[in-house]
């Protein structure tokens, strides 16, 4: 796959224009907006936890707050996967954006299960390889969401030629789970993944 | 019998007997017992033997006699004589080592003249030629080593040879043909090195340079245990020399290396660039210029489409070696070379940003910082056009795109001409810098983007930012008034930008202004100063904070050793007005820790010249004043205990740089601080002191920690001791009062006591009427001055513990107040930043150490008896020390205490417990994992018991985390065959924790259940 | 959890769930013929076999495959022994057997085995033999009715029909490759030689043998997305469903079962288009349809073979996932239906009543407007939810639901039913079907 790539000269998309989690929740980080710079001058362990007050709980006053599984949190999960054929991340690359990605409710009241829709953006709209990083994505993610979500991955619109197969391929839980019992296929997909965090 | 005949004999049995009787012969020889001409003539008749291998053996004795002669010895007509004979020898095919052994004997023996030398090579390549003939790498070896030998010691000799005898020099290398033993071939390459380097080797350059290209790539892998210790790496430095020896090698070398530079091996790929590199070095401008252009067309394929990062940096490395080279000659090659470099590159930058935009900047960078003429070159040929380009760019993305590259070309010209604090490698002539016509308009284009566009497009501000900044350090470069408006942008967005996303560019601005005060420190103090003050308001009327990251950007200046002072002088200046104007307590504390966080920042400085610095009468006499005072001049945020802290904080690291003398004009108002009460009416001696006294407790605790311990207290210590002992345990105390004056208990006790002393430092309190480890006084008061009394003791590592830790560890199973003790144990260990060496402190290196060999083997033991309800204690005081104890000293130990640290997991409720045993168990996987194999199923089950959510057990978020990452790394320690068995399992078990209502613990279940999917693959597929 | 909608008549209860679970997906799960036990394929590479009595694990056959196990079917009419065919993954299938004690008893010769039998308690499944063929994964198999006949399909677009000479020797009788996507589904009409296959590529074909040459005699289009499973309705059904209750119908009414039985055991498909659909087949004009055993060349008759296929009705749209699988109860007529979205649905047939007619009419008619000019009159008969459970194996898929006969002590009438669910949890659950109480 090294060779005669089938877009040896992708956009590259900078770190810093990449969406994260800190970019929505800093704006009311603090309230003077300040780095925190000074708070630890003080050194946090010595008041705060006198061993002898019981019981102390590590940091966990505010357990009940749930964070609940968001848009960036899927961004950030696959967003570091690599391309299969540039050592560049799919976020780099655009190949996955924020706005592409959807969380969907439960359909009934009755039931638990959301859905999570991913449209991606192949580099180039003949790219062969649009199926094994939809793959890619639909592996990382079935892997890191509990299961109660359902992995929808797609093209998107008109960003490829074959996108229509692509998708039907990427929707066919079947396949999908053959590809994963396929050695080759397997080691592809493993590369790909290796630089997720 | 004869020594020959004896020889024959014990050769085979054992060489070292023969070799004895050769020593024998040697020592009769020198003593004139034996006749040099007896002893040829006894060798004949063996020299005449049928059998070959007696004529070998026969030979060997020869050299061994001679090789043990002592020099002086032999007369040289003797040698001349001996000489003579053994190349008579040559011819016979036997014995070639032994005869190359014997030469190089008498060759030590005393000079040959150079037609000796002569004869002895043509000799040799007239009846041993090829060598490789001989099987034997031992018969080989010696010859070999005779031929290096004359080579670096006969060098005119043999020159004279080869230019007399027009086929030598074919032979001579023909003669090598086919070794392959890596020994023979370190020799081989230093031998052939010699023609290469010295000799004018016209014709037979090819046959010459074939000789040694022939073991290109070196593939030889040395094996495990080779005594010669002879390494592929020596082998291919070798070789590389010989490649790069001589220009005329060129023609050769350069298509017959880029012909392997299609290789798929990297290892090949990057012995390839490093042998051009280091040719093109050697091969000197003239030759090299005829290949740059060829050259430049094979690498820039490495960088452009990089396979391997490091194959890319060597390549970089051959193209910046030519651009090196190149500019040592004439222009015009160095023009020629980098013409299409400059062409290919504009090109990259039309459709920037793209990764080949990226390896452009990449190229540019490497090439334009090797010298001026290069750099010159590079920025007249790209930056018109890459101007051009960013004035039509059409998006943003593409005019970031450019710019990296410029900033890439920027850094290379400061690599070559400086910044203003060091001179570059061109030396000292900005003048011809070609940036200076590009100055302007890239200040412009910059300036201008940093300053208009929209705040979202991080990146594109970040490189402009970045490239202000080289700009402004460029030697030479921009005037002060230039610097000073970049200066002011900068400051401008620190200052009345709006915070977004993470804060990068504000971020970079804040170091940009510290770098540039590291160069200008005059203009950033001129430029920025005024503005940061300006946005300080000597009175916070206005409610807004606003006020917080100007201080911070402010204190961070600090850090810039030439604008410390100054930034110290005007933090100082604002406190005392916004005092003075009795500002807010929560503006009065950001500029106190303004000030603390600057003078942290300078501290080396503060520790230069401690007396001098004017520092303790601007600001800490006047802190400690407004602290104890009660009139108009104390600000109500001085009621407040944090403030207090700061304030401490602020005198302790100015005072504790200075020497005992000038520390004793306070000592005593350690406790008075000014105030003119006698000290016997204040805390901590008299418990009845009006109650706002105990605050300044908290300071007189950063005092006494910053006095020398040759300082004198303002009392004797064991009444200091008592009295705070006493002090600390009444109960209307704060909080941090209270921890601040046991914290004194510590300090006294480790600082002020002779060792002698300390052994018994403790008996006033132990004795009646205190009886400090009486059971039945036994309160959490008592317990708390126990473990800060220890803390004081244990970090001197003093014999008194050994008598001491018994008694606490007694109270483990104390029914009431067992479980307090046991969370004791947790703060004996734990850092604190106050118990310093910096605070004079006496902190042995072994403390650690010695407590654990104390406490733990005790605390294992006694858990063993301990009643049911008691153990937990036993293992919160264990999981208490083991938190804070380097692993490598837990090491030995923790097979014993696994099983321990394992129940800790099923605690209920104690979380910091669980939270360092986790810890242990962690370090123990990563560095002792024999230990863990066996218990492997019961640690799994464990951490994911941990891992999960379940009300009752109401694990948190912080410990789940733990355990998921200690999971995490079992896979990767443990062996497959060991894990496997877990896998499914532990993948099923884990999808509860991606449910996890943290996001940090889904983000370690992610990581965990990743790598235990990985798992299969290893064995599972069969 | 009661579903708002109109209140279905039955519940649907949790029985057991088989035990041990797999730690790993399971695919599918067979009902053995005649005994109370199920093969469930597990994506280990595993079957496990479990007890409906002791709903208990007896065996876990291993070792036979090198990728997922995705299809089991038990051979129907076997004496003295079981006989399992199984499709993987790994693009093989394998056929294994296991002697019955029941039936060793009266065999004297055997009974050195039986009493080794005894001693080994675990009694294994032995691999009898391996069918090679597919060139890629296999997705589905099954026997048909007389055990004569083996079905296997897969990825390769392929159907094979493989026919049993004597024990463990097969012959290759038909690769049909009409599909133009993977097979994902094979089944057997309950009388006669007529196979169907589910796809990839949307479609259903159905293929009989026409002068020892299979053939596709029929082609089904009306899913718009892969159809994931195809199966047809039990043997002289009329006699035992809503049918069965004669006095009072009215004359169409009886028309219409008349018509019904002329056309045979009807077709039901489900689809990843989450739409479940009966397929009735037009009956012959000259009395019995097509008997492929005429002496006839096939270049005249093969027309005549030719089936027509008719949509006969779309079951009320429940699921809003791919639906994976449904069964079709033999003793009731009931259909059980379950996929993706986690969901058991159970649908049962009945008359149309005037009132709730028009209602139904254009109720089916939004569902699926071209069901109207393939049929000409109105079906009388309409389907209607008769359960639905949510979270039946909690958040996770079901790959397959079927029926199977009750047989554990709780059970309350002669041949009641469970339904079977398989999940990707891994477990195989059971579950009965409750009346509900009048009240309602």
């Amino acid at each position: 796959m090294d060779l005669d790539k089938q877009n040896a000269n992708p956009t590259i998309l900078n770190p810093s224009d990449l969406p994260s989690r800190r970019r929505t929740s800093a704006v009311h980080r603090r309230d003077h907006g300040g780095s925190g710079l000074f708070d630890d001058l003080i050194p946090q362990y010595n008041y705060l936890n006198d061993p002898f007050e019981q019981p102390v709980s590590s940091s966990d006053s505010d357990d009940d707050a749930v964070e609940a599984i968001d848009e960036q949190e899927v961004y950030d999960l696959i967003s570091s996967i690599s391309d299969p054929e540039h050592p560049l991340s799919l976020g780099s690359l655009a190949v996955v954006n924020l706005p592409d990605i959807h969380i969907i409710p439960p359909a009934s009241p009755y039931s638990s299960i959301s859905t999570v829709l991913v449209e991606i953006t192949p580099t180039i709209t003949h790219c062969s390889l649009a199926t094994v990083i939809g793959l890619g994505v639909r592996v990382r993610l079935e892997q890191a969401l509990p299961p109660r979500f359902r992995v929808d991955v797609r093209i998107k619109k008109g960003t490829h030629s074959t996108d229509e197969a692509v998708n039907k391929q990427l929707g066919d839980k079947e396949r999908v789970a053959a590809a994963l019992e396929n050695g080759t296929l397997m080691g592809v997909l493993r590369k790909m993944l290796s630089t997720c965090e | 019998m004869s020594d020959i005949q004896q020889y024959l004999l014990d050769y085979d049995r054992s060489r070292r007997e023969a070799s004895a009787v050769a020593e024998n012969s040697a020592t009769r020889l020198r003593a004139g017992d034996l006749k040099l001409l007896t002893l040829i003539e006894e060798l004949g008749e063996y020299f005449n033997s049928e059998d070959g291998a007696i004529r070998a053996k026969t030979m060997s004795y020869l050299a061994e006699v001679l090789a043990f002669v002592p020099q002086k010895v032999l007369s040289l007509q003797q040698r001349n004589l001996l000489c003579d004979f053994v190349l008579a020898r040559l011819e016979d095919s036997e014995g070639l080592g032994s005869c190359a052994k014997g030469l190089i004997a008498l060759e030590e023996r005393g000079k040959w003249d150079s037609e000796r030398a002569k004869k002895i090579v043509e000799t040799l390549l007239a009846h041993t030629h090829p060598l490789n003939q001989f099987r034997q790498q031992s018969e080989r070896y010696p010859v070999l080593r005779l031929i290096d030998t004359l080579m670096a010691k006969y060098r005119e000799a043999l020159r004279s040879l080869h230019d007399a005898t027009p086929d030598f020099l074919s032979r001579f290398i023909a003669y090598f043909d086919g070794e392959k033993d890596p020994r023979n071939l370190m020799l081989v390459f230093s031998i052939l090195r010699v023609p290469m380097t010295e000799w004018n080797i016209g014709a037979d350059a090819q046959d010459l340079f074939d000789a040694v290209f022939n073991y290109f790539p070196i593939t030889f892998r040395p094996p495990p245990d080779d005594p010669y210790g002879i390494t592929a790496q020596d082998l291919k430095d070798r070789l590389r020399e010989c490649i790069s020896s001589t220009p005329e090698f060129a023609p050769y070398a350069f298509p017959a290396l880029l012909d392997k530079l299609d290789s798929t091996s990297m290892n090949t790929k990057r012995d390839v660039l490093q042998t051009i590199t280091s040719s093109v070095m050697e091969y000197g401008p003239r030759t090299v210029s005829l290949y740059s252009i060829t050259l430049w067309d094979a690498l820039k394929f490495e960088v452009l489409n990089v396979q391997e990062d490091d194959l890319a940096e060597e390549a970089l490395n051959g193209l910046a070696a030519i651009a090196r080279v190149l500019s040592q000659g004439t222009t015009g090659p160095l023009n020629a070379y980098l013409r299409p470099i400059i062409k290919e590159c504009n090109e990259h930058l039309e459709d920037a940003p793209t990764k080949q935009s990226q390896a452009a900047a990449r190229i540019l960078h490497k090439i334009a910082d090797v010298s001026p003429e290069v750099t010159n070159i590079l920025l007249a040929g790209m930056l018109p056009n890459l101007f051009l380009l960013f004035q039509t760019a059409d998006t943003i993305a593409k005019r970031r795109g450019l710019l990296e590259v410029l900033v890439q070309l920027i850094r290379a010209n400061i690599g070559v001409y400086g910044d203003w604090r060091s001179i570059g490698t061109a030396g000292e002539h900005s003048s011809n810098n070609a940036l200076l016509q590009f100055r302007d308009q890239a200040r412009e284009i910059m300036l201008n983007g940093l300053e208009t566009a929209p705040i979202k497009e991080v990146s594109f501000r970040l490189v402009c930012l970045d490239g202000l900044l080289q700009l402004s350090k460029a030697r030479g470069l921009l005037n002060d008034e230039d610097v000073g408006k970049i200066i002011q942008l900068f400051n401008a967005i620190v200052i009345h930008e709006e915070s977004y996303g993470k804060d990068e560019v504000k971020e970079a601005a804040i170091n940009g202004l510290v770098e540039v005060a590291r160069q200008k420190p005059q203009v950033v103090i001129d430029k920025a100063f005024p503005a940061f003050m300006a946005q300080l308001p000597d009175t916070d009327m206005v409610e807004s904070r606003g006020y917080i990251p100007v201080l911070e950007a402010f204190a961070k200046l600090a850090g810039e050793e030439k604008v410390f002072d100054t930034v110290i002088l005007r933090l100082k200046n604002k406190f005392a007005s916004a005092v003075k104007q009795n500002a807010s307590s929560a503006y009065i504390i950001a500029l106190l820790s303004a000030m603390l966080y600057a003078l942290t920042k300078g501290a080396n400085k503060l520790e230069q010249n401690p007396e001098s610095s004017s520092y303790f009468q601007d600001i800490v006499l006047p802190l400690l004043k407004r602290t104890s005072s009660s009139d108009e001049s104390h600000p109500r945020a001085f009621d407040d205990e944090a403030t207090l802290d700061l304030v401490g904080r602020i005198c302790n690291i100015i005072i504790r740089a200075q020497s005992a003398e000038h520390q004793e004009t306070i000592t005593a108002e350690l406790y008075t601080m000014f105030r003119g009460t006698p000290q016997s009416e204040l805390p901590p001696f008299n418990l009845n002191a009006p109650p706002e006294t105990n605050r300044t407790m908290i300071v007189s605790t950063h005092l006494l920690a910053s006095f020398r311990k040759e300082t004198k207290l303002p009392c004797e210590l064991d009444l200091l001791i008592s009295s705070l002992a006493n002090y600390t345990q009444q109960a209307n105390l704060s909080a941090s009062v209270r921890f601040a004056s046991l914290r004194q208990l510590s300090l006294a006790i480790n600082k002020f006591y002779s060792a002698q002393a300390l052994k018994t430092c403790m008996d006033p309190l132990v004795n009646s009427p205190f009886e400090l480890f009486v059971p039945e006084k036994l309160d959490p008061p008592r317990i708390r001055i126990m473990f800060a009394c220890l803390k004081g003791i244990l970090l001197r590592s003093s014999p008194a513990l050994a008598t001491l830790y018994p008694h606490v560890l007694s109270f483990l199973s104390h029914a009431q107040y067992g479980t307090t003790v046991a969370h004791g144990f947790a703060t004996l260990l734990q850092p604190d930043d106050l118990l310093t060496k910096q605070n004079h402190c006496q902190i042995s290196g072994l403390h650690k150490q010695k407590s654990f060999a104390l406490l733990v083997p005790n605390i294992t033991r006694a858990f063993r008896e301990a009643s049911p309800e008691t153990k937990p204690n036993y293992l919160i005081a264990l999981s208490g020390i083991l938190k804070w104890m380097p692993f490598d000293i837990v090491m030995e130990e923790v097979g014993q205490l696994f099983l321990l640290l394992l129940q800790s997991l099923d605690l209920k409720g104690e979380d910091l417990v669980k939270e360092s045993a986790i810890g242990t168990l962690t370090s123990t996987l990563v560095e002792k994992p024999t230990v863990v194999e066996e218990h492997a199923g019961s640690l799994i089950s464990r951490l994911l018991a941990n891992s999960i959510v379940n009300k009752e057990a109401g694990t948190p978020a912080k410990v789940r985390a733990a355990a998921l990452r200690c999971l995490t790394i079992v896979p990767d320690k443990l062996k497959v065959e060991v894990v496997l068995p877990y896998r499914r399992q532990v993948c099923k078990k884990l999808t509860a924790a991606l449910d996890d209502g943290k996001r940090e613990v889904r983000y370690a279940a992610v990581r965990c259940r990743a790598k235990w999917l990985e798992v299969d693959e290893a064995g599972d597929d069969d | 959890m009661p579903p708002p909608q109109d209140a279905p008549s039955y519940t649907i209860h949790p029985l057991a769930t088989l035990s041990p679970p797999s730690n790993s997906r399971t695919w599918q799960t067979a009902p053995h013929p005649t005994q109370p036990i199920v093969a469930t394929a597990c994506s280990d590479r595993s079957v496990r076999v479990y007890s409906l009595t002791s709903f208990t694990l007896l065996h876990s056959i291993t070792g036979g495959h090198k990728r997922s196990v995705r299809s089991v079917s038990w051979k129907p009419g076997t004496k003295g022994q079981s006989v399992l065919a199984t499709g993987s993954f790994d693009t093989s299938a394998g056929i294994w057997r296991r002697e019955e004690r029941g039936a060793l008893e009266d065999d004297f010769t055997r009974r050195r085995r039986e009493e080794d039998d005894e001693e080994e308690e675990d009694d294994d499944y032995q691999f009898a033999c391996i069918l090679d063929g597919h060139e890629s994964e296999i997705k589905s198999l099954s026997w048909n009715p007389s055990g004569q006949y083996l079905a296997t399909c897969g990825r390769d677009k392929s159907v094979w029909i493989w026919e049993e000479l004597e024990d463990d020797n097969f012959e290759t009788v038909a690769v049909l490759q009409e599909h133009d996507g993977d097979v994902k589904c094979v089944a057997w009409h309950p009388e006669e030689d007529l196979l169907a296959s589910a796809s990839y590529d949307d479609t259903v074909r159905l293929y009989r043998e026409d002068a020892d040459d299979w053939v596709q005699v029929a082609l089904i289009n009306g899913h718009d997305k892969t159809v994931w499973w195809v199966e047809f309705e039990g043997s002289g059904m009329s006699g035992k469903d809503f049918r069965k209750q004669r006095e009072g119908l009215s004359e169409e009414q009886t028309q219409h079962i008349e018509l019904m039985e002329r056309s045979g055991p009807r077709l039901a498909t489900c689809s990843d288009d989450c739409s479940i659909r009966i397929w009735r087949r037009k009956p012959k004009e000259h009395g019995d349809h097509a008997d492929s055993h005429t002496g006839i060349p096939s270049i005249i008759r093969s027309m005549a073979i030719d089936e027509d296929w008719l949509e006969d009705a779309i079951l009320p749209q429940r699921h809003d996932r791919a639906i994976y699988s449904l069964s079709w109860s033999r003793r009731t007529g009931m259909i059980v239906s379950a996929g993706s979205d986690g969901k058991i649905v159970v649908y049962k047939e009945r008359w149309k009543s005037p009132m709730t007619n028009g209602v139904r009419a254009d109720g089916e008619a939004k569902a699926d407007p071209n069901a109207m000019e393939e049929e000409q009159e109105p079906s009388l008969a309409e389907w209607v939810v008769a359960a639905e459970l949510y979270s039946a194996h909690d958040v996770f898929e079901i790959n397959h639901v079927c029926w199977a006969r009750r047989a554990d002590k709780g059970s309350r009438w002669e041949d009641e039913e469970v339904i079977v669910s398989t999940g990707d949890d891994g477990e195989v659950k059971l579950w009965t079907l409750d009346e509900r109480s009048a009240s309602t």
